[in-house]
């Protein structure tokens, strides 16, 4: 579980380069009143807005131009302010490679696409250690 | 002293309380007496009938009263103890209701925002793949001069690997002779290679037509929302692409009252 903020608001990064994708995922995070939802285009975005602010969850598409999930996550568990947050990656039931390397690298758990919204409140609910109703 | 003084006016208030609720209880057993009395007189003047049935003891309300309050507390133990599983099931599926409109709103909205041809077609992409869950599926575009589709975008595969489809008398002919967009319930064009030729029309040009071919491998049919989403991508998709391609053929002048007031009124 993670470390309560003192506002109650989670701060959550989603990072996905899919405008109509990471609309949906901020769409569904929305749903939940605990969080705060912020937009990251891409790993190199996401890195910048890291650096912004504080961030309790990140949820992260694998593929993406520029730095892609996979190094991303590998960046996040390196660096001191980010090795113990709460990181989901989003990918394709498919990609059962790419998750499973995500997952080694430090993720804690994956969604697959297309997001089920409830599913999303679930897993996010469970991870933030929020009451599941 | 102050101490004692304060005591003392507690203590009068507790007994005044005391003797106050005693007598308001005192008084309500004595209104439910009267109303019994009441009751029976009533009932033995007037018999019950099926019209007027005899009136109901207070005894018997006090006890349904009772029960009530029994049944309450038996569902809200049950409630909390199983979860709510009857509202958390409806809270689901008007969750999942909710974002399915809220998918189609990002969708349209996407492809409206779209100004290059690529984008659209960059996004009726994501969108069957993202949100419909289909894994292979090919984007063919028309060539109105060779009466054509050409492959532009394949998923699940080498778009090099795909043919271009020929128009006249093939199945998809009357598509391109009399375009129109494909709404739920019309009959879906398809043949062993595809699930479904899916047109992107804008008015009366068929502009591109995509072929699903499979599903992403968690998904086996489409569900009754994928229907919509399949009609809003024929619509939208084909009037986006349609403006996208004018965009990228137009030197548009800049926005003047004389320019709009032409356009408008044919000044």
């Amino acid at each position: 579980m993670t470390q309560q903020p003192k506002d109650t608001r989670y701060n959550v990064l989603v990072v996905e380069d899919s405008p109509p994708m990471r609309k949906m995922i901020v769409f569904a995070l929305s749903r939940v009143r605990e969080l705060q939802v912020t937009e990251a285009d891409d790993g190199v975005d996401a890195l910048r807005k890291l650096a912004q602010q504080r961030y309790h969850l990140i949820l992260t598409d694998i593929n993406m131009p520029i730095l892609d999930g996979l190094k991303l996550v590998k960046r996040l568990r390196a660096d001191r302010t980010y090795k113990e947050t709460p990181i989901i990656i989003i990918t394709t039931e498919g990609a059962a490679e790419d998750r499973k390397r995500a997952l080694d690298l430090g993720a804690n758990a994956y969604i697959t696409k297309p997001i089920q919204a409830p599913l999303v409140h679930k897993i996010v609910r469970q991870i933030l250690g929020l009451s599941l109703t | 002293m102050k101490d004692s003084g304060q005591k003392n006016l507690q203590n009068k208030t507790e007994a005044f309380l005391q003797e106050f609720f005693g007598s308001g209880e005192i008084f309500v057993r004595q209104l439910i007496l009267e109303n019994e009395r009441l009751r029976r007189e009533l009932n033995a003047a007037a018999p019950a009938s099926d019209s007027a049935p005899e009136i109901a003891p207070a005894s018997v309300v006090e006890h349904l009263m009772q029960r009530v309050a029994e049944l309450e507390s038996e569902i809200k133990g049950r409630g909390e103890d199983a979860g709510y599983p009857l509202l958390n099931a409806r809270i689901e599926e008007l969750e999942t209701e909710n974002y399915h409109l809220a998918a189609m709103y990002v969708a349209c909205l996407q492809f409206h925002a779209n100004k290059e041809p690529f984008e659209v077609i960059r996004t009726a992409t994501e969108i069957l793949l993202n949100f419909v869950g289909l894994g292979e599926f090919t984007v063919f575009v028309v060539d109105e001069e060779r009466k054509v589709l050409f492959p532009v975008v394949r998923e699940g595969g080498d778009v090099e690997a795909v043919e271009e489809i020929g128009l006249p008398g093939g199945s998809l002919e009357k598509m391109f002779v009399r375009p129109k967009a494909w709404s739920r319930g019309d009959p879906a064009y398809t043949d062993d290679q595809a699930m479904m030729y899916l047109p992107l029309v804008s008015g009366e040009r068929l502009l591109s037509v995509i072929r699903l071919e499979g599903f992403l491998t968690q998904k086996t049919s489409f569900e009754n929302n994928d229907y919509s989403l399949l009609a809003m991508i024929s619509e939208h998709a084909g009037i986006a692409l349609d403006a996208a391609w004018a965009r990228a053929f137009s030197n548009a002048p800049p926005l003047t009252r004389s320019a709009v007031e032409e356009q408008l009124v044919g000044a």
